[in-house]
């Protein structure tokens, strides 16, 4: 199954675990991982709120996949 | 407002479970009364909306436990979902000493209406505590 690998990287660029990540947004951990594992899609306002924690833009987490990142 | 101690994908998958359920006892209803109106009467007395009742809303806690629709941080939910538990064994426990017939004149008896219950409250800790554990073994990633 494909992964948003990105959160994962931009959370342990900045030593964040998935806990964290989701205490600092105001969801749950299985939300979180489920965003991980590409099973659940967040709504923008959601999106807005890992972006801003992680110093991300929405098109560096959440833009389109290159072919290298879906292998 | 009241804040929702749910987030938005939880409160998803509750509104998907509670879907499934109106379904489910719909279905239920329908199918109970296609057979009553043709002479076909599987459970004794009122009992069949009841065994309805409690087999739907035990459905609907045990898919909402599976699909991760509830707070496993939450010390609430685990008392809630314990608590589910503890009368469909007590009842479980007191058919198996008290040993009576679950079939009577060919349809599920009072007694087998009430096992049936049992078993679906049972069921309700048992798929909580499953999801709880492999939540915590997941934590450290």
């Amino acid at each position: 199954m494909a992964k948003n690998l990105r959160i994962k990287s931009g959370r342990a660029a900045l030593d964040m675990s998935q806990k964290d990540l989701s205490d600092a947004v105001g969801v749950s951990r299985q939300t979180m991982n489920a965003i991980e594992q590409q099973e659940y899609n967040p709504t923008i306002k959601l999106c807005r709120a890992i972006c801003r924690v992680l110093g991300k833009t929405l098109d560096e987490l959440f833009g389109e996949e290159t072919d290298d990142e879906t292998k | 407002m009241k804040q929702s101690n749910f987030d938005e994908r939880q409160l998803w998958l509750r509104g998907e479970v509670f879907k499934h359920s109106l379904l489910l006892m719909g279905f239920l209803l329908l199918l109970n009364t296609f057979l009553i109106d043709n002479g076909i009467i599987l459970v004794e007395g009122i009992w069949a909306n009841i065994l309805i009742i409690s087999v739907t809303s035990s459905f609907a806690n045990i898919e909402m436990a599976l699909n991760g629709a509830i707070n496993f941080d939450d010390k609430r939910m685990t008392l809630f979902s314990a608590m589910m538990g503890i009368p469909g064994f007590i009842v479980l426990v007191l058919h198996f000493i008290e040993g009576e017939s679950i079939i009577m004149n060919n349809q599920l008896s009072k007694n087998g209406a009430f096992l049936i219950m049992s078993i679906f409250f049972i069921a309700i800790p048992i798929a909580y505590f499953i999801k709880r554990n492999q939540y915590i073994k997941n934590i450290i990633d």
